[in-house]
């Protein structure tokens, strides 16, 4: 028996795994070569001494030093409004009280026709003006399924995104973009982002690659969407 | 651990259902953690990071596995990551030919179990966690195989390099009586 068939037999034998003919394979051997027990009592007692290792345990529990931040993930995410929601809101509240007020006044006094008519497209490009403030809006706080993805944006709270088949687990941390696999293993980490991009959407567009969107400081506007492969861990576009 | 309903509760976000859960998996989890980390910290640091891992993950876990196994599956790439990042200590080579042990190729001994702990804290990442699995949880191939999703063949190998260097180690121990740990070169 060559050094390594040996060396297989005894650690198959820490394990009791060794077959039946193995055993006798093994006895055999020690018979013939005496100094191949000692080796064999050796790793028994480096076995020993393993099994044998403290089963230590934590001096203060550990579970009760997270439970704030379990209860704090269990909440239901209280959404803190940015400075720049703060502005459309009340400029959008501003708008609608315009409108209202314009609307009782054409009820109310009566107008020669040309200026109804001015009026009337006054009020329907401030509301058009909302609506052009209303994706950013839109965007806020909202799963998005289309095309089979999932996403969530919020600017101030952002979930882990599961991956459609939940494979992977996607999550925006430091101003990076951090995918751990669902065995808890670091699948892709993102260097970090200028600080003065902010995050407006993370989606998964297929099981693999996930899709960032970034703001520049103007929250208008939006940067072109990043992709990055999970499984090649390269940056798409 | 095998309660399935507490998992189940625990997995639909019933708060006293995650709680307990978590405190049953808190000793597996830092056994583990205290093994495969440098110092009890560092261990302390990898077994809250798991924890949370484990319970942002809950809605994942699809019963392929033991609950268990992806327990330490979860707990073992935790340590493993921060391992790495911490980690200024050489691991043991493959063919043994590097082996700077904290910087230095002998360390005073302060008792085996303390020692032999070091020893297998400077084995490759695979061989210790292989060792972790085995020893302080008593898993068989088959468990470990899982948890490390390693073939059945793989994982024996990892073991078995694992457990030739740690004899070598301690063999040298003995041969020393016992009073210092020498790392062989």
């Amino acid at each position: 028996m060559d050094y390594e068939k040996l060396m297989e037999l005894i650690q198959k034998e820490l394990d009791g795994d060794l077959s039946v003919d193995e055993k006798l394979q093994l006895e055999m051997h020690f018979k013939h070569y005496p100094a191949d027990r000692d080796l064999a009592d050796r790793f028994n007692r480096l076995h020993d001494r393993l099994i044998h290792l403290p089963q230590v345990s934590p001096k203060e529990s550990i579970v009760d030093s997270i439970i704030p931040q379990i209860d704090e993930e269990l909440s239901p995410p209280v959404r803190r409004i940015s400075k720049s929601w703060k502005r459309i809101s009340i400029g959008a509240g501003a708008g609608i009280a315009a409108m209202i007020a314009v609307f009782f006044l054409w009820q109310s006094i009566p107008i020669p026709t040309e200026e109804h008519a001015q009026i009337s497209m006054d009020t329907a490009f401030e509301h058009k003006q909302q609506q052009e403030l209303a994706p950013e809006t839109k965007l806020e706080g909202k799963a998005d399924k289309s095309n089979g993805t999932m996403g969530i944006a919020q600017n101030d709270h952002i979930e882990n995104v599961i991956s459609p088949t939940g494979e992977y687990i996607a999550t925006w941390e430091q101003n990076r973009l951090v995918v751990n696999h669902k065995n808890g293993a670091i699948q892709f980490e993102s260097e970090p982002f200028s600080e003065n991009r902010q995050l407006k959407k993370l989606e998964w567009k297929t099981n693999e690659i996930v899709r960032v969107i970034l703001t520049n400081p103007n929250p208008n506007e939006v940067l072109d969407p990043l992709e990055f492969d999970m499984i090649s861990g390269t940056q798409l576009k | 651990m095998n309660d399935l309903a507490l998992i189940s509760r625990a997995q639909a976000g019933e708060r006293e259902a995650v709680i307990e859960l978590l405190r049953e998996l808190e000793l597996p989890v830092y056994r583990t953690a205290f093994y495969l980390m440098k110092n009890e910290h560092d261990a302390r640091d990898a077994s809250q990071e798991a924890l949370l891992k484990i319970y942002r993950y809950l809605p994942t876990f699809k019963g392929e596995a033991s609950f268990l196994t992806w327990v330490q599956r979860i707990v073992s790439n935790v340590c493993m990551d921060m391992y790495r990042k911490q980690s200024k200590v050489v691991p043991i080579a493959e063919d043994g030919a590097q082996l700077d042990y904290k910087g230095s190729k002998e360390v005073e001994s302060g008792g085996i179990a303390i020692d032999l702990k070091s020893a297998i804290n400077a084995l490759p990442d695979l061989q210790r966690q292989a060792i972790v699995l085995r020893y302080i949880h008593d898993y068989n191939y088959q468990m470990i195989a899982e948890t490390m999703d390693l073939p059945l063949n793989t994982v024996k190998s990892h073991l078995f390099r694992a457990r030739k260097k740690l004899q070598e180690c301690l063999q040298d121990y003995q041969d020393e009586g016992g009073t210092s740990w020498t790392m062989k070169s």
